[in-house]
Order: structure tokens, then sequence, then C-alpha cells
């Protein structure tokens, strides 16, 4: 265990959102988003004293990126609660608790120095938009898993579809970043790599998903549902595949 | 008119052919997949995968008479098709009638000295450019170090160059990752250096053909996306 400030505000903002949960749970509503309010307050504090101790903004490295992943689940639930009336906050604060465990537990929290080929302006909105795609996903994975659960599971397998059709535009604008960060850094769109193959099935599996429910429609919800949760094992296999061997080793001869 | 059914059926086979090719690719490496990928079987799936997305777009009215979903369906034909004619294959085919640039190839560059010459895979005769590059000056630049037993943190590398053009300079840049070079149809991007003893740089040279059209095709797949799903979809309603 680490016991940085860094760490601390972290572990406090995981607790937070597991007893927003539990509050959720026990059907207090109100004060269960009260709290969860409090614990993106608290994550924020700590995104905020990251960019501070690191002097750029803090989303260049997996631990980073897992820090604002837990940070932009609370703004998400807002959104998806107010304007595309899909339940299941609950879902969001769990998956906040999931992200920051990780960030703690497998990534390094130790400062880098940015290599050449990171130095991009690209580089920070293809991580942050790649990566909201990925919570939305997940999102949508919850409500796909609580329709194959359930017995009537239309509205399930609606708020599903509504968050892929969220989710899917800010995925592909995060593959084309990518692609023309790749092009400026390297002189390819793509270099054929097991990372990028898993990314690319991933997308093309929501695409089969899109097809699919415009041709059956809510006939078979649960194969649509099927399709959603194969196209996140693929974004999690993309995620941890190789920790993003572009960027940390050297593909063109410079030496880290 | 092509029947909508057999149309919507071969697109939904190619789409899930497609996820299981690039699985096997992931399994298989990079070097491997992308000589499978840009090898003439693949062009001839390519081709009909751009054929079946036009095909969709003539004979589907909401496709043809929405501007979301076809920016959507025409850009991927864009990027692919733009794609295509980056690869081996495609200038091999130009070569043969005479019209097509250099492809692809490496440029060694020793400090204080220009070249026109460019050496391209496989490494034979090297081929000529219509116009030279000098080097001026190599940097590299690091780090700060906060203690003595760090190691060397490289902060960027830096290549000053001329293109000379007869007896003329035409242009100066200086080159660095993340920002190429481009003149007279080609990219010119930092490859790589002498390690040892700073002598000299290799600059890629790759040809811009199909650049615009992959750029067009990622810019009519973003709006078509964006418009479409958020606009039409989650404002209005399901199919």
């Amino acid at each position: 265990m680490n016991f940085t400030i860094q760490y601390l505000l972290i572990y406090q903002t995981m607790m937070i959102y597991i007893l927003a949960f539990t509050i959720y749970k026990l059907r207090h509503r109100k004060a269960a988003w009260f709290v969860y309010s409090l614990g993106f307050v608290v994550s924020l504090i700590s995104g905020v004293y990251r960019g501070f101790i690191v002097g750029r903004f803090p989303l260049q490295n997996l631990f980073e990126v897992f820090l604002f992943l837990g940070i932009s689940v609370f703004p998400l639930s807002v959104i998806c609660k107010k304007v595309l009336k899909i339940d299941g906050e609950h879902f969001d604060m769990l998956i906040g608790a999931i992200v920051l465990c990780a960030a703690v537990s497998i990534f390094s929290g130790t400062i880098q120095k940015l290599l050449p080929s990171l130095q991009s302006p690209l580089v920070v909105p293809y991580l942050a938009i790649s990566i909201l795609a990925y919570i939305i996903m997940a999102k949508a994975v919850c409500q796909a898993g609580a329709g194959l659960v359930k017995k009537s599971n239309n509205d399930c397998e609606l708020s599903a579809y509504k968050l892929v059709c969220l989710g899917f535009p800010l995925l592909t604008l995060g593959l084309v970043l990518w692609s023309v960060w790749a092009k400026q850094a390297w002189g390819d769109y793509w270099s054929w790599d097991p990372k990028e193959m898993w990314a690319l099935a991933a997308w093309l599996i929501y695409i089969a998903y899109f097809h699919q429910s415009y041709i059956t429609g809510v006939k078979y919800a649960k194969i649509n549902s099927i399709w959603i949760f194969a196209g996140f094992v693929f974004i999690v296999i993309t995620v941890l595949w190789v920790n993003l061997p572009r960027i940390f080793a050297d593909i063109h001869n410079y030496t880290m | 008119m092509l029947n909508k059914n057999i149309i919507l059926t071969i697109s939904f086979t190619l789409i899930i052919a497609l996820i299981i090719l690039c699985v096997i690719g992931a399994f298989l490496g990079a070097e491997p997949t992308e000589r499978a990928f840009s090898s003439v079987p693949f062009a001839v799936f390519w081709t009909g995968f751009i054929s079946l997305l036009l095909a969709g777009i003539f004979s589907f009215r909401n496709i043809f008479t929405n501007p979301a979903m076809f920016a959507m369906h025409f850009g991927f034909a864009l990027v692919i098709l733009g794609s295509m004619s980056e690869t081996e294959n495609y200038s091999a085919i130009t070569d043969r009638f005479g019209i097509g640039k250099i492809n692809r190839g490496k440029i060694i560059l020793f400090e204080g000295q220009s070249t026109n010459l460019i050496r391209t895979e496989p490494y034979g005769v090297p081929k000529t450019l219509p116009f030279s590059v000098k080097l001026n000056n190599f940097r590299v630049e690091y780090y700060p170090k906060q203690n003595p037993e760090e190691p060397n943190l490289v902060k960027g590398y830096f290549s000053d160059v001329e293109i000379i053009e007869g007896a003329n300079v035409v242009k100066t840049a200086s080159i660095e990752i993340n920002k190429p070079l481009h003149y007279a149809g080609y990219h010119f991007y930092q490859f790589s250096l002498d390690e040892n003893l700073g002598r000299y740089i290799i600059l890629e040279i790759i040809s811009d053909t199909g650049v615009i059209i992959v750029y067009a095709g990622f810019a009519f797949v973003c709006f078509g996306t964006f418009w479409h799903f958020w606009f039409e979809r989650l404002a209005k309603k399901r199919y």
C-alpha cells in the first residue's frame, strides 16, 4: 500500500463510491446521489492534485487514464439520468470504485518524463475520448446484463441501446485520433499490432450490433445483448493486452 | 435494383468475417498481419467491401437520402480506398505504367552533406529524387537530471534540413518526431540515427498518395457517426 496524499485521496473516493452504492441499494436514492457527488468532488481534487504535481495535464499514462475514468463516472451518470433518462447510476458508482482500484493496484503512479512521440497535442484528446467511450460501453454492459437476468428486459435493452449509441461515435473518434497521431509520429495510420487489431475488432462488433438490431429490431433482444457483451470483452482485451506497446516500447529504434 | 435482403445478409457476414480476421491477426502479430491484409487476395476482399458499401448506399433509400448515414458508409469506403492506394501492390501497378511516385524509402544523411538517393526495399540500387536533402545540423535534447545517477532521457530529436532544387534552397525545416516535413508529395519522418557516433541520421520518406482520401474518409465517418447516433438515434427514436 502506498500512503502519499495522491493515493489517500483515491482510497477515499473509492470508499465514498462504495458507500454511495450501499446507500442506493438500501433505497435512499437522494442520499446516495449526495454521497456520490461528494465522491466526485474528492476524485476531482485528486485529479487536480495529480496535474499540479506532474506540472501538465494529467492524462499521459495508464494510472492517470484510470484516475480520469474514476472522475468521469459522475458527470456521465448525470447526463444519462437527466438527458437520456437512463437509470442505473449505481452501476456507475461500482464502475468508478473498480477503475480506481485498478489505478492504485495495477498501474504505477510514479511520474514519468514523456518520450518524444508522446509529445503530441493529439495524445490527450485521443486518450480522454477513448476512455469515455470505454466507460459508456461498460455501463451499456451492465444494462444488457440486467436485461439478460430479468424476465421483461425491453427497458434494459433500450437503455443499453441508447448507451451504445452514445458511446459508439466516441469510440470511432478515438480510433481516428489514434490513427492521425500514428501517421504524424510514425508515418503509418495503422501498424497492425495486436492491440490495434483488438480495438478494430471491438469497433466492428458494435457495427455488427447495429446491423443486427436494424435487421431484427428487438425481436431477439438477448442476441443484441450478447453483441454488447462481446464488444466490451474485446475492449477489455484491448486495454489489457499489452500496456500500450507503441507508447511505452520503442518501435523506431529510439531507446527510452 | 439489387435485393436489399441479400445486401444486408452479405454485409453482416462480411462484418463478422472481418471481426474473425482481426482476431486471427491479433494472434499472428503485426508483421504477418500487415503482409496478409495488404496481399492480393485481401485486395479482392477490400474491393468487395467497398463495392458492398456502395451497393448499400444506392439500394437503401434511407442511406442515400440521409446525409449522416451516407457519410458513415461512404467515409468508410473512402478510408479503405485511400489505404489501398498506399500499399506496395498499388505502387507496383502504377510503376508499370510509369506514373507512380516512390512509395516509401529511407534516406541516410550525414551532417553537412546532401543527397538525393533513396533506398527502397528490397535494398538494391537506390532510386533518385528530383531534389536533394541536406542535413545542416542534428541535435538531441535531454531532460534535465535531478541527480547524476539518473539515466539520460531524450526529450526530442531535431534534424535541421534543407531541400535543394538545382542550386537553390527551396525549403528549410526542422524535422522532429510528431513533426514531419511535407514537400513535393512526400512526408519526411525522423526514423533513426547512428546511436554511438551521432554522425548520420535516417529519414523515412513516404509518399502522400491517398492521405487526402483517408483523411476525408475519417472526416465523413466522424461527422456521420456523431450526427446519426447523437442527433438522430438518441434524440429521435430507434429504427
